[in-house]
């Protein structure tokens, strides 16, 4: 079904991030967004499918164990406001990622908790200490274990690295998320870069 | 934290910059290669819910074609609907600013001075009253007469649903098995009342005799400005004409429609005969009331969750308003 929404436009440049599996080419996530909007079931499930897990790897950077339910209120209101988005698929990631974003930080503010606290992280996943996480790290790491050494980060670069290299927005898009330049973004996404380096240094090599 | 590049704090550093860094070493690459890694299941358990509430917000939606999701914008009917009178909707996004900035843009288009919104809302009524007058007497070719009995049929029983049930049923999210649906196929109505997709109500009478009257001597007069104006064939182009051409079926049917005073002929219908002829133009398959297609045991553990492409039902079945309206 989804060979059927192939869209015309052909207009994704190369400033797109290099890694993602999680991301589809722009085009093709517009067409599903245009095909969700217009009610197509088939569509929205196949951008949840997409978005769902960068969106709930976020959250749970952001707001810790609670962040499954901050990913289906985000959803919610996905669903509540679709039909008011313009944009193309870069853009609709950024949507998302600013509800579940705004969603995210209301919650936090009602349970005036510190967000993302690193203790909570690992009980969460019952990763172990610091040094053993990282020896992890040299083997296969875990997703949940990743995501726990980024939580380690603070908050401000923890959250571009997430953007960009999870939900896989650029630096513009990513700065719009955070009300912040792309500059400030690609700034907090570099300081965190080196920060995980270091942090997995810090395991002394085999 | 560390900063371990100085002069990064002063200039930020390029793309090529950070895909250095991310590259910096084996364990960093493998590290944003799992928090990047498909997804598992448990991390999609959401999504019998998400769909649920995209079925719900949509079910409420797709009566509202172009026309009522217009009238209800304007009047502000239900805010809830709308992102942008939401404060957890506005984003800081630049796109999404934009796309906020054309909707104020289109909005402060549509707010009108009140005699042009009279003068739009006049007309409407005329043309509503026109078609449904010359659909009824059969006038109309055949899939015009289809269109306006969608366009009177469509907002009838659907768009009675609309307004008033939209928020309160997107926000609770009962499980989807349980939630009844909000208007399981509503009978073809008798009482063909086009309240949805008027823009404003205006005051003037909505009943289908009121109209059929009041169209017939609104009729009356354009054929009388018509062919007092020398009978120019390129007037009729004025979209003050529009329901006169509507109701003569066309440009070249004008002449003689307006030959024949249409207080007396032919739009001038019983009252309540206006009503269509064709009673089910999209409705009836529109809904499927309690659908519970969701093939149990695909996900044992999700409970609901509805099932991926195998067995689930072909999406057509799931919106054939939706795609036929847009």
């Amino acid at each position: 079904m989804l060979t059927r929404l192939r869209p015309d436009d052909d207009d994704l440049g190369d400033r797109r991030p290099l890694l993602m599996p999680l991301r589809t080419a722009n085009d093709q996530l517009s067409a599903i967004v245009l095909a969700a909007q217009a009610g197509e079931e088939e569509a929205f499930s196949e951008l949840y499918h997409q978005l769902q897990p960068g969106l709930l790897r976020y959250l749970s950077v952001l707001v810790g164990r609670d962040a499954e339910d901050i990913a289906s209120d985000t959803w919610l209101q996905v669903c509540r406001d679709l039909h008011t988005f313009t944009g193309d698929g870069d853009g609709f990631r950024g949507w998302v990622a600013t509800i579940g974003r705004h969603r995210g930080l209301d919650y936090l503010r009602s349970r005036s908790r510190r967000p993302a606290d690193p203790a909570a992280w690992e009980t969460l996943l019952a990763v172990p200490g610091h040094d053993d996480t990282a020896v992890q790290a040299e083997e296969a790491l875990s997703t949940s274990a990743a995501l726990g050494l980024i939580a380690r980060l603070p908050q401000e670069q923890a959250e571009a690295v997430l953007l960009r290299n999870v939900i896989g927005l650029d630096a513009r898009s990513a700065g719009a998320v955070l009300g912040k330049s792309a500059g400030a973004v690609r700034t907090a996404a570099y300081r965190g870069l080196k920060n995980l380096a270091a942090m997995l240094e810090q395991v002394p090599a085999d | 934290m560390t900063t371990p590049d100085g002069s990064a704090s002063r200039r930020p550093p390029d793309e090529q910059e950070l895909a250095r860094a991310a590259h910096a070493s084996d364990a960093l690459q493998q590290l944003l290669a799992a928090a990047a890694a498909p997804p598992s299941k448990a991390e999609l358990k959401g999504r019998a819910r998400a769909i649920a509430a995209f079925r719900a917000a949509y079910r409420l939606r797709r009566p509202s074609h172009a026309g009522a999701m217009a009238a209800l914008d304007r009047s502000g009917a239900d805010p809830s609907l709308r992102a942008e009178n939401d404060p957890d909707a506005r984003p800081g996004e630049e796109r999404l600013t934009a796309a906020a900035r054309r909707r104020a843009k289109l909005a402060r288009a549509r707010r009108w001075s009140a005699a042009q919104l009279t003068v739009a809302g006049a007309a409407l009524l005329m043309l509503l009253g026109a078609t449904a007058a010359a659909a009824a007497a059969g006038q109309l070719p055949g899939p015009l007469r289809q269109t306006v009995s969608d366009l009177f049929d469509g907002p009838a029983h659907p768009g009675g649903t609309f307004a008033p049930s939209t928020s309160p049923a997107v926000r609770p999210l009962p499980p989807a098995a349980t939630r009844p649906a909000p208007a399981p196929t509503a009978p073809a109505s008798s009482a063909p009342v086009p309240t949805a997709p008027q823009p404003r109500p205006t005051g003037s009478p909505t009943g289908p005799a009121g109209r059929s009257a009041d169209t017939a001597a609104r009729l009356a007069g354009l054929c009388r400005a018509y062919l007092a104006g020398g009978s120019r064939p390129a007037r009729l182009s004025e979209p003050g004409f529009l329901p006169l051409v509507t109701a003569a079926g066309g440009l070249p049917g004008v002449e003689a429609y307006c030959a024949t005073p249409p207080a007396t002929g032919r739009a001038g219908s019983p009252p309540g005969s206006a009503q269509r002829p064709q009673a089910t133009p999209s409705g009836t398959p529109d809904r499927q009331p309690a659908r519970s297609h969701r093939p149990p045991g695909q996900h044992p553990a999700a409970g609901s969750a509805p099932a991926h492409p195998p067995s689930k039902p072909p999406v057509s079945v799931a919106t054939p308003a939706g795609r036929v309206r847009h």
